[in-house]
C-alpha cells in the first residue's frame, strides 16, 4: 500500500479497489467507484476516480491556445460551462480556468451539429437542441440532475413545451435506446422508463438500487425481457468491472456473477441475494462492497486498533457493534489486545464507526499522558501550572469548591489540588485522555481545557445533553463539511454498553433522525441523542444520565443529598423544600435519608449548574459583529446569600443555587434560568 | 473362446456409434449419459453391497455420475462407464505372476476367488484357476498395512481365505461370515472388514475442498453444522451417523459423497456448449434448466452465467410422459408467459428450461416434473423416428368395419335400444340406446359399443410411467383383476409387464371431471386424502379443497336399466341434503342414507343401494368361468334360492352349478367360496 503524492489534492492519496458510492474530489460526479483514491488523513474524505487522480499536470488546450494550463485548485468558473470550479486547469498569466472533464471536450468545430430529436424515449415531445448559458427559467438535467440555464454553457436538449432539459452527453450517457452491457453480452437491454415489468425484480441486478421507491415514483431501468435481466441506468452507464484483482482481498482474479443469488459472503460473514464476486478455483465468494476492507483500522466503540482476519475460529462471540452473533468461519475484525473483541466486517467499516483511514503500515502511535507525574503524590497536568497534590477524599472540602474540569462537587471522591491557588481535579478527571473516540462521530475528538487567562470561563453547549457548561470539553471539528462537536467530560465519560443503576439491562447510543420522535422515559423531552436498551423499550437522555448521584446542599439539609430513582407503595405526600410543592414520588428525586427532606431535580440542577462561579465568555461567530463589552459582562454567581435576590424577568427569588449575574447602569440584575435571560437582542449568543 | 474374442473385436469396432454394442453380457444397444443417476450399476453391483449399504436408504444404490444405459422400454438398466467399457486384460497384485483376461460367463456363474461372490463378468487367469469379479478387479487393496498404523499397532495382513467361525468387526461391531475382504492380525485376534477400513480413515482430501483434510466423524455432528450433505442433500442421520467435516470451513459432507466423490467438472455438451464446474456451498440459487430453487452446490459455467442443479444435467431431449399422448421435448427458454406445468399444475416459469409439445402450443411440463419416475417412460426418444398410431380397426364400407379384437366384420347401428341383458364385449357394460357394432355373421353375438372400438392400441395412463397395450382377451370367459379399481373384470384390458387395467379406468385421464365435484380432479400419489364416498384411497384429488375420489367410486356408470324394479333407467344420485322422509332399497328392503351415492329414478321415486345395483361382478360377462361354476344373469320371474344363505338371490347375476341334474345357486362371491371351501375340504 503506497501514498501517492499528486497534485489534485494537498494529502498523499492512497490507491483503493473498494466499490465506494460518492462523488468525486476532482470531477464532482456522484456515483460508484469502483476503485480510485482516496485521502487517508483523518476527516479528510476526499475521494477522486483513478482518471482525475492522474490527471496531468501541465495540458495545452484549444480553448486557451496561447498559455498552457496547470492543474490546481481555485475559486472561479470555468470558461466553457461557467460553473464554479474547484479542482482543474488555470493559467497563471491571464485569468482562464476549466474542469477537468471540460478539459476532455473536443473542440467546438469538430462536435456534431445537433439537430432536433423526434420519438426520442425519453420524452414523447420533439427535443430541440440549445446551447444557450442564460435561461430565463432554469431547469435540472434529467440525467445528471446538474442546473441548467444558470451560466452552464453545455450543449442541451430542451422540451420548451414539458421544460424538460438533459444535456448532450447526458443523454447518450444514460438514455440510450438499447444498449449493450458488458455483464449481459447475449442480448440488448431495452430502456423501459416507468419501472420494471410485472414479472421482474424490483431492484438493479447489480446494486440493488430499487426501481421504485415508497411514493410510488418510478424510475428508468434497462431490461432484457429474454432473460429477465435488469439494472439501473447507473450502472448502464457506469458499469462494474467483470474482473476484479485486489490481491488485499483474495490471490486470484474474483469474477462477476451477475445474478439473484443467496449466498454468504466469505468476507463479513452475511447473507448476499445477488450478483457476487467469485473465485471458482477457491470457492471464495464476496459481496462487491466488501472487495478491498481495509486492514487495520480504528473505530469509535474500541479503543484499541482492530485488524481484519480471514477466519475468526469457532467461537460464541458477539459483535462490538451491533452485539450480533459473529460467525466464526468468515472474515470479520478483532483486536488483538482484547481476545474477545470482534466486529463484523460490515459493521466495522460503516461510516459512523470507522474514521475512514486505513492504518496499515502506520506505526502505532503512543497515547500522551495528559500529566506528568513529579512523585508519588503529586503530578503536573496539562491544564495547569503548578503541581497538583494528591488527597485522598474531599470529606472536607467546602460545596462550593467545584473540580475544573467536570464542574461538580469533590464529595468523598480521590482528587488533585493546587497548594498555591484554587486549581483543584477529581483524580478521574484528571486521567481524561487527550483523545477520546466516541459513538457521536467516527473521528476522535481532542481534550480541551478551559483557558482562563482573562480570569473568564468559555461557555460552551454540549452536543449530546444539550446543556452549556463550563471546564473541560472534548472538540470535534470536520472541515470536509464543516462540523463542529462538543461534548462535555460527563458525557464523553459514557462508553458502550452503558450501566446506570436505575436499568437492569446495559443501554446502547442511538441516534434519531427529525422525523422519528423519541422521547426520554425519565424527563419526557424529545431527544435525538439517547441510550437506549434493546430488550425492552427503555430510553434515558444524556442529561439524566449524567446527573450527579449524590450533592451537598447545606441551605436544605447539612447531610448530603442521594438521587433517588423513583419509589413505589409510598404512604404519604412529598414536598419539595426548594419551591414548596409536591414531589411525584414515582419520578426522580434528590433525598436525604437520615432527614427525609426531598427536593425536586429540577430545584437541585439548574441552567447554570455545570458553570464554574465566575465571568463567562462566549464563541462568538466572526461574522457577527457585536462589541466585545458585552459578552463579558455576565457572570455566574452561587446563590448561598441568606436574602435570595430577585430574578429581574419572572420576578420571583431565585431558587437554583447558581444564578446569572449582570450589571445594568451600576445595578446587579440577576437571572434564574436561560429562559429568563433570553432577551430578543441577545438570544443569538447562547 | 475364439467366438468370444471375435464378438469383442466386433464390438470395438462400433465403438464410435452412438448406440454402442460394447459387450455382449447386455442384450440391448447401450447409449451414454452424463446424468447423475441414483441407481444401481448392473456391471459391478452384487449382493455384498447389501451388507454394507443398510446405512443407506436405498440398499445397494449409489450416485452414477454418468456413464451409459439401455434405451429399451421397461428395461431400465444402468452402468458404469468403466463397467460398460472393462480392460480386455489386466494385471491384479491379487494374482501377480499371471495377466488376468476377460472373461463373459453366458450360462453358468462362477464365483470370486477374493470375496466369494458370484458373477457372471469378470476376469480370469488361464493358467491357474483364479479369477475376480468386477468389484475385486477394480480395487487393489494394500495386501499388508505397516506396524502402528491409526487402525492397529501390529501389520494387518489381508486375507482372502474362507474362515468357518464368525468374527466382529471392529470398525462396524457387526458379524461377518466367510468369504470376505477383510484384514487380519495374525498375532492377536484383530479382524477388520476391508470396507471398514475406508470409512474409518481420520482424515482425508476430497476433491471438492482441496483446500483442508476432512475429518470422520461419527455420532459427532457439531452442533453448528449443517445437517445434511453439502453435495447430495443426504441427512446425517441412521444407524451410522457419519459424516466428513471440515472445522475451518464448516463443509460437511456424507460418507457416499466422500467414497464417490462428484466430478468437479463435467463436460455435458447437451446441457450446455462449455464444462460446468462444481460450486460446492450454500447457494439458493434458480436453475436455468429446470427453473427451481436449489440450494446448494449447483454447477456453473462463469463464462455464460450458466448455474444448474446437478440432476438436472444432462436432461433428454424428447421424451414421453403418461401424461400427454404427444412427444414432449426439452426447451431451454420457453419464453415469457403464463404457463402452467401439465404435472404439478404449478407455474412454470418461462425464463428457464422446460418440456413443450410441439403440437399442442399451451402443453408445458417442468423439467423435473417431466423426468420423474412414476412420470416418465425413462427412454430417450432423440433421434427416433415418431411411431404413427395404428387405429384399431379398418374402415370397409360406410357401415363395415374390420376391429383388431374380432376376426369377423363389424357393422354399426344406430337408433336401437337393445335389452338390459346386452353388454359391450369390451368394457361389460349395457348398450341400451348407444350406437354400436355388432357381428355381420349372425350366429356371432360380439357386439361392442362404438365408442370402445374407438379405444386407441397404445394408451398412457397417469399410474403408469410405461404405454399401456390394449388386449381384447381373447376368451370372454376369463376374469382378470383391473390393477386400479381391484375389481373384476372381463372384456378388453390395458395391459404391461406389470399391470393390468381396464377400459373404464384407461378412459380416466387428467384432468377429471366429476359430476359429483365442481372442480377438477388430479392424480395424486400421496395417501392424505380419503374418497369422500367410499373413504378409500383417493387417488383423485382436487388441489383447491379436500376432497378426493377413488377409482371405483369414480367410474360407476351413470345410468343403469334394472326392469326387475323399475321400468325408467336408474341414476346415480350423489347425495341430498336435507331430506325430510325416509329412502327404502328396492333390492334389499333396508335404508338408504341419502346423503351418500345411491340410484334412483327420477319419475318413480324409488331408490337402491350402490352395492344392490353395482356388485362384484357387474363387469363380468355372463357365462365367465369363477371358482367352481359359472355365471349367469338373475332374470327370471321367479328367484333361484341360494344353497348357501338359503335366501332368493337378488342381484342381477348369480353363479351355477350343474349339479347331477340339479342346478345349484350361490347369490355373491362369499356364499361361493364357503361351498368352495366345504368340497375342498371334504
Amino acid at each position: 500500500m503506497e501514498k501517492v503524492v499528486l497534485r489534485v489534492h494537498d494529502h498523499p492519496l492512497l490507491p483503493f479497489e473498494r466499490f465506494y458510492f460518492g462523488r468525486c474530489s476532482g470531477c464532482s460526479r456522484e456515483g460508484y467507484f469502483y476503485g480510485g483514491y482516496r485521502c487517508n488523513e483523518l476527516a479528510c474524505f476526499a475521494v477522486f476516480h483513478k482518471e482525475c487522480a492522474e490527471s496531468k499536470p501541465e495540458i495545452s488546450h484549444h480553448a486557451h491556445p496561447k498559455h498552457l494550463l496547470k492543474l490546481g485548485n481555485r475559486r472561479q468558473r470555468c470558461h466553457l460551462c461557467e460553473r464554479p470550479v474547484g479542482i482543474g486547469y488555470f493559467c497563471s498569466i491571464c485569468d482562464f480556468g476549466m474542469h477537468l472533464v471540460c478539459a476532455k471536450s473536443p473542440p467546438l468545430s469538430l462536435q456534431p451539429q445537433l439537430s432536433s430529436i423526434e420519438n426520442y424515449k425519453v420524452h414523447e415531445h420533439p427535443l430541440k437542441p440549445f446551447k444557450t448559458a442564460w435561461l430565463a427559467e432554469t431547469g435540472n438535467c434529467k440525467g445528471c440532475n446538474y442546473i441548467i440555464g444558470n451560466g452552464d454553457s453545455a450543449p442541451f436538449y430542451e422540451c420548451r413545451r414539458c421544460k424538460l432539459y438533459i444535456h448532450v452527453t447526458c443523454l447518450e450517457l444514460f438514455f440510450t435506446t438499447d444498449a449493450r452491457h458488458n455483464s449481459h453480452l447475449k442480448h440488448p437491454l431495452k430502456y423501459l422508463k416507468n419501472g420494471p415489468p410485472s414479472y421482474a425484480d424490483h431492484k438493479c441486478l447489480l446494486c440493488g438500487r430499487e426501481f421504485e421507491d415508497q411514493q410510488g415514483q418510478k424510475y428508468e431501468l434497462y431490461h432484457c425481457d429474454v432473460c429477465n435481466f435488469s439494472i439501473c441506468i447507473s450502472c448502464q452507464g457506469n458499469p462494474p468491472p467483470l474482473v476484479v484483482v485486489t490481491p488485499k482481498t483474495h490471490e486470484h482474479q474474483l469474477h462477476l456473477i451477475p445474478r439473484l443469488l443467496d449466498f454468504t459472503c466469505n468476507a463479513c460473514g452475511t447473507q448476499g441475494d445477488r450478483s457476487p464476486y467469485f473465485c471458482l478455483q477457491c470457492n471464495f465468494m464476496i459481496h462487491r462492497g466488501c472487495i478491498d476492507l481495509p486492514r487495520i483500522i480504528n473505530i469509535n466503540r474500541h479503543d484499541h486498533r482492530i485488524s481484519y482476519i480471514c477466519h475468526l475460529g469457532q467461537g460464541n462471540l458477539k459483535c462490538g457493534v451491533c452485539r450480533k452473533t459473529v460467525d466464526g468461519f468468515y472474515g470479520a475484525y478483532s483486536c488483538s489486545k482484547c481476545s474477545s473483541y470482534v466486529v463484523h466486517s460490515l459493521c466495522a467499516t460503516r461510516k459512523d464507526v470507522w474514521d475512514m483511514v486505513e492504518l496499515e503500515g502506520t506505526p502505532e502511535e503512543e497515547e500522551i499522558a495528559p500529566f506528568e507525574v513529579v512523585d508519588e503524590n503529586t503530578i503536573k497536568h496539562m491544564s495547569h501550572d503548578h503541581d497538583l497534590i494528591f488527597n485522598n477524599d474531599g470529606i472536607n472540602l467546602h460545596e462550593s469548591k467545584l473540580c475544573e474540569a467536570c464542574v461538580s462537587q469533590i464529595n468523598t471522591d480521590p482528587f488533585y489540588s493546587c497548594e498555591l491557588c484554587g486549581f483543584i481535579l477529581h483524580q478521574t478527571c484528571a486521567n481524561m485522555p487527550r483523545k477520546k473516540r466516541h459513538v457521536l462521530c467516527n473521528i476522535p475528538f481532542s481534550l480541551q481545557t478551559d483557558d482562563s487567562k482573562d480570569s473568564s470561563r468559555l461557555r460552551r453547549k454540549c452536543s449530546l445533553c444539550l446543556q452549556h457548561f463550563t471546564g473541560f470539553a472534548y472538540n470535534l471539528h470536520i472541515a470536509y463539511n464543516s462540523r463542529t462537536e462538543v461534548m462535555d467530560i460527563r458525557c464523553g465519560s459514557i462508553f458502550e454498553p452503558f450501566v446506570h443503576e436505575r436499568h437492569p439491562h446495559p443501554l446502547y447510543y442511538k441516534f434519531f433522525t427529525f422525523s422519528a420522535v423519541a422521547k426520554c422515559d425519565i424527563c419526557h423531552i424529545t431527544r435525538r441523542h439517547l441510550l437506549c436498551c434493546e430488550e425492552c423499550d427503555f430510553r434515558l437522555d444524556f442529561r439524566c444520565a449524567t446527573l450527579p448521584k449524590k450533592v451537598m446542599k447545606q441551605r436544605y439539609d447539612d447531610h448530603p443529598l442521594f438521587l433517588s430513582y423513583g419509589e413505589n407503595n409510598v404512604d404519604g405526600e412529598y414536598w419539595c423544600d426548594v419551591c414548596e410543592k409536591r414531589v411525584d414520588a414515582k419520578t426522580w428525586f434528590y433525598t436525604c435519608d437520615a432527614c427525609g427532606v426531598t427536593l425536586h431535580v429540577s430545584c437541585v440542577v439548574g441552567d447554570f449548574s455545570y458553570h464554574m462561579p465566575g465571568p463567562l465568555s462566549t464563541v462568538v461567530s466572526e461574522y457577527k459583529m457585536v462589541p466585545p463589552a458585552v459578552v463579558s459582562l455576565y457572570k455566574v454567581v452561587p446563590n448561598t446569600s441568606i436574602c435570595r435576590p430577585l430574578c429581574s424577568r419572572c420576578h420571583t427569588r431565585c431558587k437554583l443555587p447558581c444564578i446569572l449575574e449582570t450589571s445594568e447602569d451600576g445595578v446587579n440584575v440577576y437571572f434564574c434560568s436561560n429562559d429568563c435571560h433570553k432577551n430578543p437582542w441577545e438570544s443569538s449568543y447562547y | 473362446m475364439e467366438n468370444f474374442l471375435a464378438l469383442f473385436n466386433e464390438g470395438m469396432d462400433e465403438e464410435a456409434s452412438r448406440l454402442e454394442k460394447l459387450l455382449p453380457f447386455h442384450e440391448h444397444p447401450l447409449i451414454p449419459f452424463t446424468r447423475f443417476e441414483f441407481t444401481k450399476c448392473k456391471g459391478c453391483y452384487s449382493t455384498d453391497e447389501d451388507n454394507t449399504s443398510f446405512i443407506s436408504k436405498h440398499p445397494g444404490c449409489s450416485y452414477i455420475y454418468g456413464g451409459h444405459r439401455c434405451n429399451e422400454p421397461g428395461c431400465d438398466v444402468v452402468f458404469h462407464e468403466e463397467c460398460a467399457k472393462p480392460l480386455p486384460e489386466i494385471d491384479h497384485p491379487y494374482h501377480p505372476v499371471h495377466p488376468l483376461k476377460l472373461i463373459l460367463l453366458h450360462t453358468r456363474v462362477s464365483n470370486c476367488s477374493f470375496c466369494g461372490e458370484f458373477f457372471s463378468v469378470g476376469y480370469r487367469c488361464n493358467k491357474c484357476d483364479f479369477q475376480l469379479d468386477l468389484i475385486c478387479a477394480r480395487r487393489p487393496a494394500l495386501l499388508v498395512l505397516a506396524e502402528n498404523s491409526y487402525l492397529h499397532e501390529h501389520p494387518l495382513q489381508l486375507s482372502h481365505e474362507a474362515h468357518e467361525t464368525l468374527r466382529d468387526c471392529k470398525g462396524c461391531g457387526h458379524q461377518h461370515n466367510s468369504w470376505k475382504h477383510f484384514y487380519t492380525c495374525h498375532q492377536c485376534e484383530f479382524f477388520i472388514s476391508l470396507d471398514c477400513i475406508d470409512h474409518n480413515s481420520p482424515e482425508a482430501y476430497h476433491t471438492s475442498h482441496p483446500q483442508h483434510p476432512l475429518k470422520s466423524l461419527r455420532y459427532e455432528v457439531p452442533g453448528y453444522a449443517d445437517k445434511k450433505c453439502l453435495l447430495c442433500r443426504e441427512e446425517f442421520d441412521g444407524i451410522h451417523r457419519q459424516l466428513h467435516h471440515c472445522g475451518v470451513c464448516n463443509f460437511s459432507i456424507c460418507r457416499s459423497c466422500m467414497k464417490n466423490p462428484p466430478p468437479v467438472l463435467v463436460k455435458s455438451p447437451r446441457t450446455h456448449e462449455h464444462q460446468l464446474h462444481l460450486v460446492p456451498r450454500r447457494i439458493d440459487f434458480t436453475c436455468n434448466a429446470c427453473g427451481t430453487l436449489g440450494d446448494r452446490s449447483p454447477y456453473f459455467c462463469l463464462q455464460c452465467n450458466f448455474m444448474i442443479h446437478r440432476e438436472c444435467i444432462d436432461l433428454p431431449r424428447v421424451i414421453n410422459i403418461n401424461r400427454h399422448d404427444h412427444r414432449i421435448s426439452y426447451t431451454p427458454r420457453l419464453g415469457h408467459g403464463d404457463g402452467k406445468c401439465r404435472v404439478c399444475r404449478k407455474n412454470v416459469d418461462g425464463f428457464y428450461g422446460a418440456y413443450s409439445c410441439s403440437k399442442c402450443f399451451d402443453y408445458f411440463v417442468h423439467s423435473r416434473c417431466a423426468t420423474r419416475r412414476d412420470v416418465w417412460d425413462m427412454i430417450e426418444l432423440e433421434g427416433t423416428p415418431e411411431e404413427e398410431e395404428t387405429a384399431p380397426f379398418k374402415v370397409i364400407d360406410d357401415n363395415t368395419i374390420d376391429h383388431y379384437g374380432h376376426k369377423h366384420n363389424l357393422r354399426i347401428y344406430r337408433g336401437w335400444n337393445l335389452p338390459e341383458s346386452v353388454v359391450c364385449t369390451a368394457c361389460v357394460f349395457q348398450i341400451c340406446s348407444e350406437p354400436f357394432y355388432a357381428c355381420a355373421r349372425k350366429r356371432c353375438d360380439f357386439i361392442i359399443h362404438e365408442k370402445c372400438a374407438k379405444l386407441p392400441l397404445k394408451k398412457r395412463h397417469v399410474c403408469h410411467n410405461q404405454p399401456l397395450e390394449l388386449s381384447p382377451n381373447y376368451g370372454t370367459y376369463l376374469l382378470h383383476r383391473c390393477s386400479i379399481c381391484r375389481q373384476l373384470f372381463t372384456g378388453f384390458s390395458y395391459e404391461s409387464k406389470e399391470l393390468r387395467i381396464d377400459v373404464r379406468c384407461a378412459t380416466v385421464t387428467e384432468p377429471f371431471e366429476h359430476k359429483s365435484h365442481q372442480h377438477p380432479l388430479h392424480y395424486s400419489t400421496d395417501h392424505s386424502k380419503r374418497c369422500s364416498e367410499c373413504d378409500g384411497d383417493g387417488k383423485l384429488s382436487c388441489d383447491d379443497c379436500e376432497f378426493g375420489l377413488c377409482f371405483k367410486c369414480a367410474i360407476l356408470p351413470q345410468k343403469v336399466m334394472r326392469h326387475r324394479y323399475d321400468d325408467h333407467p336408474l341414476f346415480l344420485s350423489y347425495g341430498e341434503m336435507g331430506v325430510a322422509g325416509k329412502y327404502w332399497c328396492e333390492a334389499c328392503e333396508t335404508t338408504v342414507n341419502p346423503e351418500k351415492w345411491f340410484y334412483t329414478c327420477n319419475e318413480c321415486g324409488i331408490t337402491l343401494h350402490i352395492s344392490c345395483v353395482i356388485d362384484t361382478y357387474a363387469y363380468s360377462m355372463p357365462g365367465a368361468l369363477t371358482w367352481i361354476g359359472t355365471f349367469v344373469s338373475n332374470h327370471s320371474i321367479c328367484r333361484p334360492l341360494c344353497c348357501v344363505c338359503n335366501s332368493r338371490c337378488k342381484l342381477p347375476f348369480v353363479r351355477t352349478l350343474p349339479e347331477d341334474g340339479a342346478d345349484l345357486y350361490f347369490c355373491s362371491l362369499e356364499c361361493e367360496k364357503k361351498i368352495y371351501q366345504e368340497r375342498f375340504e371334504f
